[in-house]
């Protein structure tokens, strides 16, 4: 008897007070006319075990199809059109470039001496003026400028450092590009041409293999990618972080700045109240944001809501809800968006 | 936690000023709140095998209802009890507030065990019955109430403590002389230091570096077991039941709900003591629709087993302790699109064991040795919480764990050469310390310290003693100093006691500062091995006048100190490359400090007050400033009554302190380019109350209480810049008003 109380006592005592338990909350469930998806931008990698981004992902959202490329498939992007000149580097590996002017391009460079210098990459909205390469060409007089180029190549798909490539554009026509690369120390150098295709926004070059490669999807046939890309902070600090770069080719964006109206209730009449842009990062990165906690972890603000005008001339309604898969892995966004 | 991974988390409490507030990263880069795909920062929770644990819910909704029920009439039923019940028993009882300070026996640092008085350093004693009457539980919830200290909170690292002015990493906490590890970001989680087997704390201000090595630069607080039981046996049950912030956070899951239990037997030379305890708390939540808490529920495990033999010369005691600490982190939802959250789970293990044995040959020899084991662990585990399905899902990658341990072999010999004029000790102090985890280099590091020590204590005439003392170590790792230390007490006339003290200490690189190996994407935050010691030089100075006046007792105490550190440990970005961080010896600090104590005691009425000023000046990086070339000084008062009232047996006892507002500066720019603002945190007011009483014959005590009257939780923390937005944070300080209510049950034999 003695017993038995007691050790109903001890009992009372000790299970009386535990954690907290939850009470379930109801379902989501999207109307029916919502496409979601889940965009898989996070891959496992087992040399830093742990989950990075390695590929491009190039979304068509009038068919939903979704194509892929390898991030460090290329270098170098080179415009398409007739008069295009300009060049691209691949930001996604968080590439940089800096001029150094029109040097001897034989001039021999060791790394220690290049990595004090202040380098650049392009802007994400995919402005000319604010790209790396810049204008080493001008159009009117046809006349290249000669400059010789550092680029630190930035990180490969394990974050591998590619180290540093010296290069100089040397013509362009209607139809090709003409350009000299090269190590640092001028071993390897290569004359080389690449031909122009307009079905795409650009021509790729990869630096490793010396060729022309395979990377977006005919210009018509995307709309949006996911992918990292580098971004510069207001007060210019330098950072690489993953989200959203629109379709140079037709595509323009609007973010709601009025986030009290609710995604359900965004309709066509209101993409007139809003200013559409052409910059490539109009959706960016800011619908997450990472909180440094604890516990640290992204938040997704799913009552952010962006327009996309596709290349064909559709209106979309677009927001993500989640930055995490359903294992609690991060870089799996899951999008929602609504033809409108 | 190192400051490393502070900064990733966005709490940097050191950053510049050494000053544990918690203005968050987000000041620093205002914009990357704003969102930002960090993934550097991520690679902060790394490595771990793909594991997938559901775990399933308890469900046991009768027994939940019950014990719910049950709970929510103990506070009231007590109330009722203590308000109403009639005096039973009447015999006289131990009435702790009697005991005066007078005849307290100190030992940490001495020679052999003296009256507090005698000790040629001012020692301060807390006792326990001083703690419990304001209701405290662990060492966070002492230290918050001294005069001159400062605690600060942090969601998930726990109290840190800091003293003179100077941060915790430079205070020593020992239990019975065997220092605690597990540090995280160099600071002791005091909240997880468990009193019920303590009988008293020990605390001495300055360095005590030629007794107890590194990291005793600021301050030494010495645990003092209780070793064994008066009577031939004993046995205590303790309740103890608070609410949490306000009345209505009390319940199954909310609120502090601790069960300690103790048996002491003593046969002949043998004694036996286990005890064992279990504490629940809630947390504390800010919104009641939001599954959030500010502050995070846990549950704290401890068991202690201790033997003593006790010979003709020679006594032997060997103890275990083992204490577990579950604390749960709680995300709010993340939305209502996707319902999950997710919740970080920390599983803080540490254990104690230890070995001691005084021998005493003669009257004038004293030897005592001690070999301790003592090990930290912490794992740290993300889940995924579906609140659709309730399923908790681990995260891969979401794991970290850590780990610590030390072997310690640490023997001292007194010897009176000449009794009341001269004695010698010597001793050594040899330690083994190990470290292991994810992001130590090569997975496991150690460190060896081999330590040797001598002090005299020599007494020219009876009234003043003369204390030299030296130290001199071997260290694997970094060159050790030698550190001197002087203390000189005089007793010029009647009343009067005078001490002067100059004293050496240093603060060790942790092995954490020494071979952190973080290296991902875009960060590089390396250990560096090459790092020197903090060093500091400590100067003290006090005058005390006591007297007994028939059975009044008036004491006043004058005291300063200034303290100078050196070669400072600070995080920086080394190089070219804005990415890669190291330790560097660069910063150095500086407090100044007086304090002014006075004591009444008559019967059993004890009233103490106290004011304390402290300044704090930092030399950041070496960067100058219009700020930086001063002297913050910040006020902090305390008072204390205590009473007891004989003919109900009521006894009442009241504490408070204020801690005034306290400025400093941060660096919020980088090496190259500075940028140095001013911070300040908000004063604050914290009070105690509590009300006891006895019944059959000391068998059942209560006591009811407030702690936290003025109900205290964060106070404003600020940066001010005028380039940058600046940040404004919170400085935790407090958990809020509590209501508590403490049963014991003691039975002896």
């Amino acid at each position: 008897m003695h017993i038995k109380v007691l050790t109903s006592i001890i009992a009372v005592l000790l299970l009386c007070s535990c954690f907290p338990e939850d009470t379930p909350l109801p379902p989501y469930e999207a109307d029916a006319s919502v496409q979601q998806l889940q965009i898989p931008m996070a891959t496992y990698d087992d040399v830093l075990n742990e989950y990075t981004y390695k590929h491009y992902f190039y979304l068509d959202l009038k068919t939903g199809t979704m194509q892929q490329a390898e991030r460090a498939s290329w270098d170098l992007g080179f415009e398409t059109s007739a008069e295009g000149y300009r060049i691209i580097l691949n930001t996604a590996n968080y590439m940089q470039a800096t001029n150094l002017g029109p040097v001897p391009f034989d001039t021999t460079l060791t790394e220690a001496g290049v990595k004090n210098l202040t380098y650049e990459f392009d802007d994400p909205s995919g402005a000319w003026e604010r790209s790396a390469i810049g204008e080493w060409w001008d159009p009117t007089k046809a006349e290249a400028t000669g400059d010789v180029y550092v680029i630190n190549r930035g990180y490969g798909p394990s974050a591998n450092l590619l180290g540093y490539m010296k290069v100089m554009f040397e013509s362009v026509n209607e139809t090709s590009f003409r350009f000299r690369y090269a190590s640092l120390d001028g071993s390897f150098s290569q004359t080389t041409t690449i031909t122009k295709d307009p079905l795409y926004n650009f021509s790729f070059f990869s630096l490793d293999s010396g060729e022309k490669v395979q990377v977006q999807p005919p210009k018509t046939d995307w709309d949006i990618s996911f992918s990292y890309f580098s971004y510069r902070y207001p007060d210019g600090f330098p950072y690489w972080l993953s989200g959203v770069l629109n379709n140079r080719y037709q595509v323009k964006a609007a973010f709601v700045q009025d986030t009290t109206i609710l995604f359900e209730e965004l309709t066509l009449a209101d993409t007139s109240q809003v200013e559409f842009t052409t910059d490539l990062d109009e959706i960016g990165f800011q619908w997450k944001a990472y909180l440094f906690g604890p516990p640290a972890r992204y938040v997704t603000y799913s009552y952010k809501s962006y327009f996309v005008r596709d290349t064909e001339g559709y209106y979309y309604k677009l927001r993500f809800l989640d930055f995490y898969n359903d294992q609690g892995i991060r870089g799996f966004p899951t999008m929602e968006y609504v033809r409108l | 936690m190192s400051s490393v991974e502070r900064i990733a988390e966005g709490t940097d409490r050191s950053v510049g000023i050494g000053w544990p507030v918690s203005i968050p990263v987000l000041s620093r880069r205002p914009e990357l709140a704003e969102g930002a795909v960090e993934e550097f920062w991520l690679l902060f929770s790394k490595k771990s095998n793909i594991t997938r644990e559901k775990i399933r819910l308890e469900k046991h909704s009768i027994l939940k209802k019950l014990f719910s029920a049950i709970k929510k009439h103990i506070l009231w039923g007590a109330l009722m009890l203590l308000a109403g019940f009639p005096a039973f028993a009447q015999t006289q009882s131990q009435d702790s507030i009697n005991q005066t300070d007078l005849e307290t026996i100190v030992i940490t640092g001495q020679h052999s065990a003296v009256k507090a008085d005698q000790s040629t350093y001012r020692v301060q004693i807390l006792d326990k019955k001083q703690w419990e009457a304001q209701g405290a539980n662990n060492l966070a919830d002492i230290m918050s109430a001294q005069l001159g200290v400062n605690t600060f909170e942090d969601p998930v690292l726990g109290t840190s403590v800091q003293m003179l002015g100077t941060s915790g990493q430079s205070v020593k906490i020992m239990i019975d002389g065997v220092p605690m590890i597990g540090r995280q970001d160099g600071e002791l989680d005091l909240s997880q230091i468990q009193l019920d087997q303590i009988e008293r704390i020990e605390v001495i201000e300055g360095p005590m570096a030629v007794e107890y090595g590194a990291n005793a630069l600021a301050g030494v607080i010495n645990l003092i077991t209780r070793k064994e039981s008066k009577h031939p046996w004993e046995a205590q049950l303790s309740i103890y039941e608070g609410t949490a912030q306000s009345f209505p956070q009390y319940g199954r899951s909310e609120g502090t709900h601790r069960y300690h239990g103790n048996v002491a037997w003593r046969k002949g030379r043998h004694s036996l003591q286990l005890s064992g305890g279990r504490a629940y708390f809630g947390g504390i939540r800010t919104d009641k629709a939001n599954r959030f808490r500010s502050w995070s529920p846990k549950r704290q495990v401890n068991a202690t087993a201790n033997y003593g033999y006790a010979g003709k010369k020679w006594r032997l005691q060997a103890g275990s302790s083992v204490f577990d600490e579950r604390l749960i982190r709680m995300d709010s939802a993340s939305g209502i699109y996707v319902p999950r959250a997710r919740d970080e789970r920390y599983d803080t293990r540490r254990q104690l064991h230890q070995v001691s044995i005084n021998y005493q040959p003669s009257k004038r020899l004293h030897y005592q040795t001690t070999a301790a084991y003592t090990a930290y662990r912490r794992l740290k585990n993300t889940f995924q919480v579906d609140l659709v399905t309730l399923e908790k899902l681990q995260v891969e990658g979401g794991a970290t764990t850590e780990s610590f341990d030390a072997k310690s072999w640490r023997g001292q010999l007194s010897w009176k050469v000449k009794p009341n004029h001269l004695s010698l000790q010597a001793g050594y102090d040899l330690r083994m310390d190990r470290a292991w985890g994810d992001k130590v280099l090569d997975g496991q590091q150690g460190m060896n310290d081999y330590a040797f020590f001598a002090s005299a204590e020599y007494k020219p005439t009876k009234s003043i003693t003369f204390r030299p003392g030296l130290r001199a170590a071997i260290n694997s790792t970094y060159p050790s100093p030698i550190t001197p230390s002087i203390h000189l007490k005089i007793n010029p006339f009647p009343y009067w006691t005078f001490r002067l003290s100059y004293a050496e200490g240093f603060r060790a690189p942790s092995l954490k500062e020494l071979f952190l190996e973080f290296i991902d994407v875009n960060h590089h935050i390396i250990g560096n091995p090459n790092l020197r010691p903090e060093t500091s030089r400590n100067m003290q100075a006090s005058a005390n006048w006591k007297k007994l006046i028939g059975r009044q007792l008036v004491a006043v105490e004058l005291s300063g100190f200034y303290n100078r550190v050196n070669d400072q440990i600070s995080l920086s970005a080394t190089g070219d490359n804005q990415f890669i961080f190291s330790y560097i010896n660069i910063d150095k600090h500086r407090s100044l400090g007086t304090q002014l104590k006075l004591r009444y005691r008559k019967g059993s009425l004890q009233a103490q007050a106290g004011a304390a000023v402290i300044g704090r000046y930092n030399d950041l990086n070496g960067f100058e400033s219009e700020l930086t070339t001063q002297f913050n000084y910040a006020l902090n008062t305390t008072a204390q009554l205590d009473y007891v009232w004989k003919q109900p047996r009521l006894s009442f006892s009241v504490n408070y302190k204020y801690a005034g507002p306290v400025e400093g500066f941060t660096n919020i720019g980088d090496l190259d380019a500075p940028e140095i603002i001013p911070t300040r945190i908000g004063g604050y007011q914290l009070a105690n109350v509590s009300v006891g009483r006895t019944w059959f014959d000391d068998v059942l005590s209560l006591r009811l209480g407030m702690r936290n009257a003025f109900n205290v939780t964060d106070v404003a923390a600020t940066a001010r810049s005028s380039a940058h937005s600046g940040g404004s944070g919170q400085a935790s300080i407090g958990m809020g008003r509590s209501v508590f209510l403490r049963v014991d049950i003691r039975m002896k034999k």
